[in-house]
């Protein structure tokens, strides 16, 4: 036995170095065995993903009637057609992606995991037949609703930040436990990354082994996304029942203690999201250095939009001001309310005054990111250490296993039954299809996806996918646009987005190079040409008071187009690639500044427009309100409850966020700049 | 015994007795299943609830077959003594104590358990029905032998699959770009480009700078489709190798397309992907076999189906 253990010690220690030997040409570690890539680039390429999905695994998406698993979520996320439920609960809704995505975690919620294994899994058990077990296997949709209830209040993943949080009584009755469910699931969302990982040169697609720890106490949203860089993950996925509530600095902790110190080969990030529903908990400053640097380690980049609205900025256009912000562009896909509470509407109305609209005066400054930028800054300034250097991805938040799924035309919604058919106008109008992850990365592979994340060379989207590349520096030229080697000139003489910028003197300025090409779109479907691109620029000054300002930096924001009123079809041409070299005329090489880009897309219809318009009622016509009656005394015929197409008629003029025509957009990871370093 | 035959009067009785008695046999009535009335009931308010509609003849006939599946599950679990799991005691104890079946409420567990098998709750009950139907079906599950496929079995599905164990071609180029409003000059390159030897590095400053890079690795179309628009992609795919192109739109403006190197299909081999089709096989034969299984086990009965209106 021992000499059988000597020569695979020996079988894996030479495979280790045959790894390592083969990786020396490779920008990245590899830390996994897998053959190179045949499209390797050096100068790196973009890969279009979504690091934020649920399956029938998740406790929220199985109540919903969605029964599609880890293996039928990452179908959907390579091309394939998945089924869904209708608003009914019966699974004849066929949806599939126009194009693949490059890459894809699912991320099942850990809270529950073995609670919904145990309820869903296997009748022998007792736990199996208990009430609220029966409830969520249940297809009656009040039930379910009592059954979502159960498990996201009281002692579920919402309950109160004080109260210890018991595991649901689920988990005692048989001699299988919620750890033995979790396990059998962990393991099988391990499974299914691996058996949808392409290890081939063909690089084809690239899943992450991953999961959502899902704490919000009082409904405030404090969820992360674990993704783990390759298979070695830890025994179990880390939840609040092992850190408690309101104490992600524990996550960190745990995760550093069971995966990066426990396992040569184990590495993992943490990825916030839904700040805009954290209720201000979600970047409080950092107790200590240890929690601000943990805080820079496992969690380089953001989730800044997604299915349940973005989180760059807030700005109120009827008050004609916003949370620390004048940027009018602000008023892009906002929740009315501040924390997840505003999930409960049911039948067109919010069944809970905790989810009710929070004003802009009340609304916490940093659920929203550009302001947590800047006040990492000022923290700088006083403690020294930034904990807020993060850049952006964007992602679904899908719960009916549809990574991806963004397109505003083709959208089925993200919560099985809860959020399909009508019902997605009538109850989650507020939400959308959510946003894509951007990765620059040398290949489809997970290390080098994984190692570009680490250094947030990364971008979020709305949902779209234009190709957007930033590099600041000191000396680039101001004809680079021009130069057929941009883009190693801009590795060469500066950093990308998500660097760091050294100083070089008071008498210098930092130049940036920004290049964006349009969604190339698929036949049938162009991409929407592109408006303008602007630098979002926020420092801080030597009161230690911070500052942003917008400025456009290419494009034409007066260009006219604009949307067909009947048909949505675009109307005027905008830009098919915009390139600039721009230098910050108000640089003060004293003061802490970081720059990102906002791409801003002309005109298009949002998702809402679209249903509405296909249901007959048309948000751009005058005589809205006459269809939407029609087409809700159908509804009524079929059994509808309550007003199902209201909400389509909303008038953008009386409301502080909402339009029913959109600028979709991409943000890409800032760039700091910070003097003396 | 021939003697005996030869009195047909005896032929006769012995020829009729086999007869008659083969018929009772052959004739034996199968035990009747009664439905409920309240069960059918329902299960077409619970699809009317969910669908909003009635249902009509050909959706009346699926909740049968369904109830009808239910019934027959639930007498096979009865008869196997399934009843006597702890979950299920525990159930009728408390359902004997929640409808107050018994007047002594401190009555043992056992005499509970007793006054609700006798009020009908074992079958009346749909927690207690359910999780005998689950039980059964499990245990129809373990007595199906799942045989591993065999090899030709695998070749038949990998053969009827092809084209999901296809690694696509790829093709490498390198592309002059011009804008949407620059075709003349495309058109003049392209041509000056396909009647002279201009060296590569030299032809691609012949255009504008295209940022997403004039000179693509080794993509599949749908990589091209993804980097430059499926009109791009469509056009390139089938150029030929080191040739300029005449002018191919995208959705950029237009690119003159030289195709360095290509990587044709290629089939995986049935070795690399048979974990895959055996384990898709080994699940469609359970959930038919299980099917199946059930269905003969519907034929031994003769179920019998509520007269009259149904109750909603």
């Amino acid at each position: 036995m021992r000499i059988l253990t000597l020569l695979l010690g020996l079988l894996l220690v030479t495979g280790e170095v045959f790894a390592q030997e083969s990786d020396t040409a490779l920008a990245f570690e590899r830390t996994e065995q897998r053959e190179d890539c045949a499209d390797y680039q050096p100068l790196r390429q973009p890969m279009f993903g979504d690091l934020h999905v649920h399956t029938s695994y998740s406790f929220d998406s199985y109540v919903s009637s969605q029964r599609n698993d880890p293996w039928k979520a990452y179908e959907f996320a390579k091309g394939k057609a998945i089924t869904l439920p209708n608003v009914d609960g019966e699974q004849e809704i066929i949806w599939q992606l126009r194009r693949p995505l490059d890459f894809t975690a699912v991320t099942d919620h850990a809270e529950f995991l073995g609670e919904i294994n145990l309820c869903t899994e296997d009748s022998s058990t007792l736990a199996y037949w208990m009430p609220h077990c029966m409830m969520t296997r249940s297809d009656t949709f009040i039930v379910q609703l009592l059954a979502a209830d159960y498990w996201s209040s009281s002692d579920g993943v919402a309950g109160p930040a004080g109260k210890e949080i018991e595991r649901s009584y689920v988990c005692k009755v048989s001699d299988k436990d919620c750890e033995d469910g979790s396990a059998e699931f962990w393991s099988n969302i391990q499974q299914a990354a691996e058996d949808h990982y392409d290890r081939s040169a063909e690089c084809s697609f690239t899943s992450f082994v991953g999961y959502e720890y899902t704490d919000a106490p009082e409904y405030r949203n404090l969820h992360r996304n674990v993704i783990f860089r390759n298979k070695d993950v830890t025994r179990l996925p880390i939840s609040t029942y092992d850190t408690g509530k309101r104490n992600f600095p524990k996550l960190w902790q745990l995760l550093r203690e069971q995966c990066i110190d426990g396992d040569m080969a184990c590495d993992v990030l943490s990825i916030p999201h839904n700040s805009n529903l954290s209720g201000g908990w979600m970047f409080p400053d950092p107790v200590n250095e240890k929690q601000a640097t943990d805080r820079l380690f496992f969690e380089p980049v953001i989730e800044l939009t997604q299915h349940k609205a973005s989180s760059e900025c807030r700005f109120d256009r009827l008050l004609g001001r916003g949370v620390d912000t004048e940027d009018e562009l602000c008023t892009f896909e906002q929740n009315k309310s501040d924390n997840l509470a505003s999930m409960g509407v049911l039948y067109g109305e919010l069944q809970t005054d905790r989810g009710a609209p929070v004003s802009i005066d009340e609304f916490g400054r940093r659920n929203m990111l550009r302001n947590v930028l800047k006040d990492g800054l000022a923290l700088e300034k006083s403690s020294g250490i930034n904990p807020f250097k993060m850049g952006f991805i964007g992602s679904t938040d899908t719960h009916s296993a549809a990574p991806g799924g963004t397109e505003e035309d083709n959208f089925k919604g993200h919560l099985g039954r809860r959020d399909t058919q009508y019902r997605n106008v009538q109850d989650h109008f507020e939400d959308g299809p959510g946003g894509l992850a951007v990765v620059w990365a040398e290949e489809n592979s997970r290390d080098a996806i994984f190692t570009g994340m680490r250094r947030k060379e990364t971008y979020a989207t709305s949902g779209t996918r234009p190709v957007v590349r930033v590099f600041g520096g000191w000396d680039y030229d101001s004809a680079l646009c021009e130069a057929p080697d941009l883009v190693a000139q801009g590795y060469a003489g500066g950093v990308p987005m998500g660097g760091d910028m050294l100083p070089r003197g008071a008498d210098q300025t930092p130049t940036f190079v920004v290049t964006a090409l349009k969604d190339a779109g698929v036949a049938g479907h162009p991409g929407n040409d592109l408006q303008r691109l602007q630098m979002i620029k926020g420092w801080v000054d030597a009161a230690g008071e911070t500052h942003e300002t917008v400025i456009d930096i290419a494009g034409d924001a007066n260009n006219g187009a604009t949307v067909d009123a009947n048909s949505c079809a675009p109307v005027g041409a905008g830009f098919a690639n915009l390139c600039t070299v721009w230098q910050d005329p108000d640089f003060n090489a004293e003061q802490s500044a970081f720059y990102y880009v906002r791409v801003v897309e002309n005109p298009s219809c949002r998702w809402s427009t679209l249903q509405c318009q296909a249901a007959g009622v048309n948000p751009l016509s005058d005589s809205c309100g006459v269809q939407a009656e029609a087409a809700n005394a159908l509804r009524d015929e079929e059994g509808a409850i309550g007003n199902v197409y209201g909400k389509c008629c909303l008038a953008e003029e009386e409301e502080p966020f909402y339009s029913p025509v959109q600028q979709e957009r991409a943000w890409t990871s800032p760039i700091w700049y910070q003097p003396g370093v | 015994m021939k003697k005996w035959m030869k009195h047909s009067w005896l032929a006769c009785l012995l020829l009729g007795g086999l007869v008659f008695f083969s018929w009772q046999w052959w004739s034996k009535p199968l035990p009747e299943l009664f439905i409920q009335t309240d069960a059918l009931s329902a299960q077409v308010s619970n699809w009317q609830q969910l669908t909003g509609r009635e249902p009509g003849p050909e959706d009346l006939d699926r909740i049968k077959i369904e109830i009808a599946r239910e019934a027959v599950l639930v007498e096979k679990a009865l008869a196997a003594g399934m009843q006597n799991a702890q979950v299920i005691q525990k159930r009728l104890a408390s359902l004997a104590g929640f409808l107050a079946l018994l007047d002594d409420t401190d009555a043992p567990e056992a005499t509970q358990i007793e006054a609700a098998i006798s009020a009908g709750l074992l079958r009346s009950d749909p927690l207690v029905r359910r999780y005998l139907a689950e039980a059964m079906r499990m245990r129809l599950k373990l007595d199906i032998d799942i045989v591993t496929p065999t090899i030709a079995a695998q070749q038949q599905w990998y053969e009827a699959h092809l084209q999901n164990f296809t690694l696509p071609r790829r093709i490498q180029l390198n592309h002059v770009y011009f804008s949407h409003e620059d075709k003349p000059r495309a058109l003049e390159v392209s041509k000056h480009l396909q009647t002279s030897a201009t060296p590569l590095e030299e032809a691609l400053l012949m255009g504008d700078v295209f940022y997403g890079g004039q000179k693509l690795p080794m993509k599949t179309q749908q990589q091209l489709e993804s980097a430059l628009g499926t009109e791009f992609a469509q056009a390139s795919w089938g150029l030929p190798l080191e040739q300029w192109s005449a002018p191919v739109r995208s959705a950029y403006g237009w690119h003159v397309v030289w195709v360095i190197d290509e990587i044709k299909a290629r089939q995986q081999p049935l070795e690399d992907v048979a974990a895959v089709i055996i384990r898709e096989l080994e699940e469609q034969t359970m959930k038919a076999a299980l099917q199946a299984k059930i269905d003969q086990l519907v034929t031994q009965y003769d179920i019998v189906w509520p007269v009259g209106q149904i109750n909603l």
